[in-house]
């Protein structure tokens, strides 16, 4: 779709554990219910989604590998918690930075993943990046994939 | 660029210790390990007359999603967040745009999956605050201090997203004030900027 679009950059995380949760609890129960031990417990997300629902509630998030185990003891240590709960690993973060978010980054980015038949976990945008979810050991397929549509400064690794 | 959102970036690219270049890959994950009586921020952002399309997307629909959002964006319309998550069903994907927008975006996904064919799931009216604040990608307990604040007022949103430095909440329309008001309560304001709008800024 035309020309590559800019990026200032571009950026992949090192191996973490996707955490899906979905209940049909009263609303905003099931946010609490999963945030406070794990703030308690003092483990970092490095990406939340929550969505409340009138029917159903969904938490998703992804933290470090380091954290895997702990987060499964919490999750296992509340029945309601654990009949909804997926725990999926090693998943990546890939992070572009577009000078401005678009729908169109968006969607080219979607298309670019798709293309490479690699699976989205999840995505999300933020004031300055745009945040894919993919298995971990498909990352540099995904960065090589991003290439073809977007522009990323430096010509080594080291730049990008 | 903006000072801002060059801040921004820096943050969340984590070049707080001087590089110049951030590495692909990072192999380091950042933690940050303090906590503040009150949490810093630098201020909430404000953002209403807004709508929220959910669409359920499985994974062979997800380029043609992309193609409408491609389309969307060269009609110009402009995005104010997106978040998706997995469900058994595939992703569940969200977009939120002003609502002057809502007629453009129902045309547009109608046109590129035929009537009824867009697995949108629902359409909201809502508004989005957002704030940042120092090492909040880094930190334990900032999303459960936000939800907390809300479900203190009352107010349920409709999503909480966290990434990076940003934490985003998605209200129902019109408790966008409500909720700034909530959030302040827990979280330190500036004290340049609570002097001149509350800490508040809106877009």
């Amino acid at each position: 779709m035309g020309e590559k679009i800019p990026m200032e950059g571009v950026n992949v995380s090192p191996k973490m554990v996707r955490v899906s949760v979905s209940h049909s609890s009263p609303e905003g129960d099931l946010t609490v219910g999963f945030l406070h031990p794990l703030a308690q417990d003092r483990i970092n997300m490095k990406l939340l989604i929550t969505e409340e629902g009138k029917e159903e509630s969904r938490v998703f998030c992804c933290l470090a590998g380091a954290d895997g185990t702990r987060t499964r003891g919490l999750i296992d240590s509340n029945p309601d918690l654990a009949k909804g709960a997926e725990v999926h690993e090693p998943v990546g973060l890939i992070s572009i930075f577009p000078l401005r978010s678009s729908l169109k980054t968006v969607g080219l980015a979607l298309i670019a993943l798709a293309e490479a038949r690699i699976p989205v976990h999840g995505f999300c945008s933020s004031l300055s990046a745009l945040t894919f979810v993919i298995d971990h050991d498909r990352l540099q397929e995904a960065l090589a994939a991003f290439e073809g549509c977007f522009d990323f400064p430096g010509e080594g690794p080291a730049g990008r | 660029m903006q000072p801002l959102k060059a801040a921004l970036i820096s943050l969340e690219k984590g070049l707080l210790d001087g590089n110049t270049k951030p590495p692909l890959v990072n192999d380091l994950e950042t933690t940050a390990a303090y906590w503040e009586a009150r949490i810093k921020t630098y201020g909430f952002h404000r953002a209403p007359d807004l709508c929220l399309f959910e669409l359920a997307v499985d994974s062979l629909m997800i380029p043609l999603f992309g193609r409408a959002l491609c389309l969307m964006g060269e009609e110009g319309v402009p995005l104010v967040l997106t978040f998706s998550s997995v469900t058994p069903e595939g992703l569940a994907a969200c977009f939120v745009v002003p609502r002057l927008f809502e007629g453009r975006v129902r045309d547009r996904l109608q046109k590129e999956f035929g009537p009824g064919g867009d697995g949108t799931r629902r359409v909201l009216a809502v508004d989005v605050v957002f704030f940042y604040g120092p090492h909040f990608g880094d930190r334990f307990g900032i999303a459960e201090a936000a939800v907390k604040a809300l479900a203190g007022s009352a107010i349920r949103a409709v999503a909480t997203i966290c990434s990076g430095s940003c934490v985003y909440i998605v209200l129902p329309e019109g408790r966008s004030e409500e909720a700034v008001r909530a959030l302040s309560e827990t979280f330190e304001i500036p004290k340049a900027s609570s002097q001149k709008a509350h800490g508040v800024k809106q877009l």
